[in-house]
C-alpha cells in the first residue's frame, strides 16, 4: 500500500493545459475520487498516475518513489478502463490471470488465484466462460478482479460504472466500496457522477478546467464549497448575485436584486466585492407571517412540481433561464403555491454560503 | 450481288467446310436466273450457319436450296443427307465462273462440321445461337406474358425483392450470377476439362482420338516415358521451389507489413495517416513491368546498390543479386505489399486501443501484447493477407520473368511455356491446375493449423 503524491503536476498537450499545477496527497488505503465535468482533466491525471503519460512539469510519486520514466507495465498500479477493455478472445479466468501470465506465474497457480478472485467478486466457478457470456455487472466485476490479480498498490478506476444502468450502478457502488474495504488498497476513482463520488469516497477532489477546485470529504464539499464552481456543480444550488454591502464576523450581507441577503463568509469577502450567495433548494422554505430582514425575500412562483417526498417550487430569479428552486418537504401541512402568486421565502443564514464571483457549472 | 445472282456464303464461324462437287442428275426446268433464296432456317444437321446475303463468296452464280427446310426452294431435287454433315443442293448457273467443270448442272455437296466439335477457342456466340435465342424468347414470350402477373406476385413475396425492388434485385441477381458463372466458373471448368485432353491438331479435335486422359498430370510427376529418370525432377523441383519461395516471400511480407500496419492503425491519426496511405498507394500506379525493370536496374551488376557497396568499400566486385534471386524476392515482396498491409490494417484498426493499454497496464511486454492481444484479434486479417500474398506470389509471372536469375525458374514460367512456346494448352492447363489446387490445399491446411475459418477471412 502506498500513498500517491501529485507534486505541482502540470500536463499540457500542445498549447492546451489539461492539468494545471495540481498538488495532492492521496493517503494509503484511501478511496479518493476525482469529480468533474467531462474534459476537466481528471482522466489525464489518472493516466499520469498509471503511467500512460508523464506530467509536463512536476512529479507523480507513488509510495514516495518518483514515477517519471517508469512505464505503466512497471508501476504498482492497475487501471480499470471506462469500457473495461476485457480481452474478448480469452476466457474469464484467462482475463483475470493475464497479469499473472505475463509475470511468468505457472498455469496452476494462475488458475488458483483466478478462482480465489472469482470468489471475491461473487462469480465462483465461472472462469471458463467467455467474457461475452457475462452480463454488464459481471463483466464489471471481472474487470475489477483482473486489476486486483496483479496485487496493485493503487487501483485506478476510470468511470467504470458509467456504462451500467441505474439500478446496477447503485448496487455496484456499494460493492466497490465493500471490495475496497476488504482489500484495503488505495482506490483512485474518476467520475462525473457526484452521487458516486459522494457515496463511495473518503475524499473528493472537484476539478474544473484542469484546476483542482476543492479537496475534502463529501459533506465538506457539499455544505462548505470553496468556489462558486463547486457550489454549483455539486448538488443543486441557487445563486444570488450581488455586491457585498457588509462583512462582519462569519457573515457577509450581499445586495442582491431581491434585497440584502446574508450568508456565511468563509472565503474572506470584504465590502464592495462582487459575490454569489448560494442557497440550496432544501434550505429555502416559505416564510411565515410578517417575517422580514436579511434572510427573507419575496418573488413570484412560476410553477410547481410534485416529486413525492418533496414539492419543488420554481421561483422567478434574476436570470430567466434559471429559476430558483425551493424544495419543501411533503408533510401534512405543506402549502401549495399557484403559478403567478407572490411568495415570501426565508432561509437559514448559516446554511447560505457567500462566495467570490467565479465560474458556474453548466447544468 | 452486282450481277443479280444470289450468292452463297457460309458464316464465318463455320470453319471447316468441305466442298464436294459431284455430277448431278439433269434438271429439266430450272428458272434462270434463279430467284434470291429465302433466308435459310436452322438446319436439322445442327449448327449449320448459312447466310445468303453475305457477300464473301464472290459472284460465282450458284443458288442454294436446302433439303429438309420448309421454305420453298427454286430447284426441285434434293439428295438424301449423307454422313454427319448436312446436304445442300447447288445449281451452277454461270459455269464459266467455275472453269474446271463442264457446263450443265452439277450437284454441290457442302459438308459442314458441327461447330460444337470444333476448336473451342474459336467458338464465339454465333449467328445461330443468337437466332435460336431470339426464337426461344419469342416462343416463351406469350407464356411469360400470361404468367407475368403471378410471377410478379411471387417475386414480391421474396424478402430480397421486397427490400430492393424488382429492377434492382434482377440486376443484382443477373450481375452476380452472370459474374460467377461466366467470369469464374465456366472459364475455369473449360480449362479444367482441357487439362484432361490430348494435345491434338485442330482437325482431330472431336474425332475418335479426342478422349480424356491423365497423361498431362502424369507428365508433371513422371515426365516422358522414354526418360531415364523415374520422376520428372526438373518440373517437380521447380514446383516445390516455387511453393517454398512463395511461403518465404509471404513471411517476409508479413514481417515487414505487420509493424507498419500496427503503426498506421493504432498510432497515427489524421493528416499523417492519410499521407502514409498515399505514400503506400502512389507507387502502385506505376505498372508492374516498369517496377520490375526498375528493380532489375537497382540490383544489376553496375546498378545502384552494387555501385554504392563498391563505393563505400564493402565489396571489391559487383555481387550478382540477380543470380542469387535477391532481386526476385525483393520484387515479389514489394509487388503484393498492399494486399498484406490493408487486411492487416483493417483488422488491427478495429482493435480497441484500450485493450493494448490494459495489457500494458497489467505488465505485459510489447511482445506479449502482440502475441496475446493484437495478433489473436487480427488473425482473420493476417490470414487474409497471407493467403492473398501467397496465392499471388505463387502465381506471379512478370517478376520471375524479369527479375529471376538465369538458373532459376518459377513454376508459372513453365506453365507459360506450355501455353505459349510449347503450344500445348492441355499440358499447360494441367500444370496450372496442379499449382492452383496445391496452393488451395496448402492455404486450407495453414488455416486449419491456425484455426481460422473461411468466413473469418471474408469478414476483413
Amino acid at each position: 500500500m502506498s500513498s500517491v503524491e501529485l507534486d505541482q503536476v502540470t500536463i499540457r498537450f500542445g498549447d492546451f493545459v489539461a492539468v494545471d499545477n495540481c498538488n495532492l496527497t492521496i493517503e494509503s488505503g484511501e478511496f479518493f475520487s476525482f469529480l468533474g465535468p467531462s474534459g476537466c482533466g481528471k482522466t489525464t491525471i489518472l493516466r499520469a498516475v498509471s503511467g500512460f503519460n508523464d506530467p509536463t512539469e512536476g512529479s507523480v510519486r507513488i509510495g514516495a518513489k518518483d514515477m517519471r520514466g517508469i512505464g505503466p507495465n512497471n508501476r504498482p498500479t492497475a487501471l480499470i478502463f471506462q469500457n473495461l477493455a476485457l480481452f474478448p478472445l480469452m476466457s474469464v479466468a484467462d482475463n483475470i490471470a493475464f497479469g499473472l501470465e505475463v509475470r511468468g506465474i505457472p498455469y496452476n497457480e494462475r488458475r488458483r488465484r483466478a478462482e480465489e478472485l472469482l470468489n471475491l467478486i461473487a462469480l465462483p466457478g465461472q472462469g471458463d466462460k467467455m467474457v461475452s457470456e457475462l452480463s454488464g455487472g459481471q463483466r464489471q466485476r471481472v474487470a475489477i478482479a483482473r486489476a486486483l490479480a496483479v496485487e496493485p498498490e493503487v487501483l485506478l478506476l476510470d468511470e467504470p460504472l458509467s456504462a451500467l444502468d441505474l439500478k446496477l450502478r447503485q448496487h455496484m457502488r456499494t460493492e466497490l466500496r465493500a471490495i475496497q474495504q476488504r482489500v484495503g488498497i488505495t482506490f483512485i476513482y474518476i467520475t462525473h457522477d457526484q452521487g458516486e463520488a459522494l457515496t463511495m469516497s473518503d475524499r473528493i477532489a472537484v476539478m474544473s478546467a484542469g484546476i483542482v477546485q476543492q479537496v475534502g470529504n463529501g459533506s465538506e464539499i457539499y455544505n462548505n464549497p470553496a468556489t462558486s464552481f463547486v457550489a454549483s456543480f455539486v448538488g443543486e444550488n441557487n445563486a444570488f448575485f450581488g455586491k457585498v454591502s457588509r462583512a462582519e464576523g462569519n457573515y457577509a450581507v450581499i445586495d442582491t436584486s431581491f434585497g440584502p441577503l446574508r450568508g456565511i463568509n468563509n472565503r474572506g469577502l470584504s465590502e464592495g466585492d462582487e459575490a454569489y450567495l448560494f442557497i440550496r433548494p432544501e434550505v429555502l422554505r416559505p416564510a411565515t407571517g410578517d417575517a422580514s430582514g436579511d434572510t427573507v425575500f419575496e418573488t413570484e412562483a412560476l410553477k410547481e412540481e410534485f416529486e413525492g417526498s418533496f414539492l419543488h417550487v420554481f421561483l422567478k430569479s434574476e436570470n430567466a433561464d434559471k429559476p430558483y428552486k425551493m424544495a419543501i418537504v411533503n408533510d401534512a401541512n405543506v402549502t401549495r403555491h399557484a403559478a403567478g402568486t407572490n411568495v415570501k421565502v426565508t432561509f437559514d443564514a448559516d446554511r447560505a454560503v457567500a462566495l467570490p464571483v467565479g465560474e458556474l457549472a453548466d447544468e | 450481288m452486282n450481277d443479280g445472282t444470289p450468292n452463297l456464303a457460309a458464316t464465318q464461324d463455320a470453319v471447316l467446310a468441305q466442298l464436294q462437287i459431284t455430277p448431278s442428275l439433269p434438271q429439266p426446268s430450272l428458272p434462270e436466273p434463279a430467284a434470291p433464296a429465302p433466308a435459310p432456317a436452322p438446319s436439322t444437321g445442327g449448327g449449320l450457319g448459312i447466310s445468303p446475303s453475305l457477300p464473301s463468296a464472290g459472284s460465282s452464280g450458284i443458288s442454294p436450296s436446302l433439303p429438309g427446310s420448309s421454305t420453298p426452294a427454286p430447284s426441285a431435287p434434293a439428295s438424301p443427307p449423307s454422313g454427319s454433315g448436312s446436304n445442300l443442293n447447288i445449281t451452277i448457273t454461270n459455269p464459266d465462273k467455275l472453269p474446271s467443270l463442264p457446263a450443265g448442272q452439277h450437284e454441290l455437296k457442302l459438308v459442314i462440321q458441327d461447330p460444337a466439335k470444333q476448336v473451342p477457342a474459336d467458338s464465339g456466340l454465333g449467328f445461330i445461337e443468337i437466332f435460336i435465342a431470339i426464337v426461344a424468347a419469342l416462343l416463351i414470350a406469350p407464356f411469360v406474358q400470361r404468367e407475368a402477373g403471378k410471377w410478379t406476385a411471387n417475386l414480391n413475396a421474396l424478402q430480397f425483392v421486397q427490400k430492393n425492388g424488382i429492377a434492382i434485385s434482377a440486376y443484382l441477381l443477373i450481375f452476380t450470377i452472370g459474374w460467377i458463372v461466366f467470369m469464374i466458373i465456366l472459364p475455369q471448368l473449360y480449362m479444367f476439362d482441357f487439362s484432361f485432353r490430348h494435345n491434338l491438331p485442330p482437325p482431330d479435335i472431336g474425332g475418335p482420338a479426342d478422349t480424356y486422359t491423365l497423361k498431362n498430370y502424369k507428365y508433371l510427376i513422371f515426365g516422358r516415358e522414354s526418360d531415364s529418370d523415374l520422376f520428372n525432377w526438373l518440373h517437380l523441383e521447380v514446383f516445390a521451389k516455387t511453393i517454398f519461395a512463395s511461403v518465404i516471400v509471404t513471411l517476409i511480407n508479413f514481417a515487414l507489413c505487420y509493424p507498419l500496419a500496427f503503426f498506421m492503425a493504432q498510432s497515427v491519426r489524421g493528416r499523417s495517416q492519410r499521407l502514409l496511405f498515399l505514400c503506400l498507394l502512389l507507387p502502385f500506379w506505376v505498372n508492374e513491368i516498369l517496377r520490375a525493370f526498375a528493380f532489375k536496374l537497382i540490383f544489376a551488376d553496375l546498378g545502384l546498390i552494387n555501385s554504392f557497396l563498391i563505393g563505400i568499400g564493402i565489396l571489391d566486385q559487383p555481387y550478382d543479386f540477380l543470380s542469387a534471386n535477391v532481386a526476385l524476392y525483393t520484387g515479389l515482396t514489394y509487388a503484393y505489399i498492399l494486399l498484406m498491409i490493408f487486411p492487416l490494417y483493417n483488422a488491427i484498426e478495429s482493435l480497441d486501443p484500450n485493450q493494448v493499454e490494459a495489457a500494458r497496464d497489467m505488465g505485459a511486454s510489447w511482445i506479449t501484447i502482440h502475441r496475446r492481444v493484437v495478433m489473436p484479434h487480427a488473425k482473420p486479417g493476417i490470414a487474409s493477407g497471407c493467403t492473398m500474398v501467397f496465392m499471388l506470389t505463387a502465381g506471379a509471372l512478370a517478376a520471375p520473368n524479369i527479375l529471376g536469375g538465369p538458373s532459376s525458374l518459377w513454376f508459372t514460367q513453365i506453365i507459360y511455356q506450355w501455353y505459349n512456346t510449347g503450344g500445348n494448352w492441355p499440358q499447360g492447363s494441367a500444370y496450372a491446375f496442379v499449382l492452383l489446387i496445391s496452393c488451395i490445399i496448402f492455404v486450407r491446411i495453414m488455416m486449419r493449423v491456425f484455426k481460422v475459418g473461411l468466413g473469418d477471412i471474408a469478414k476483413r
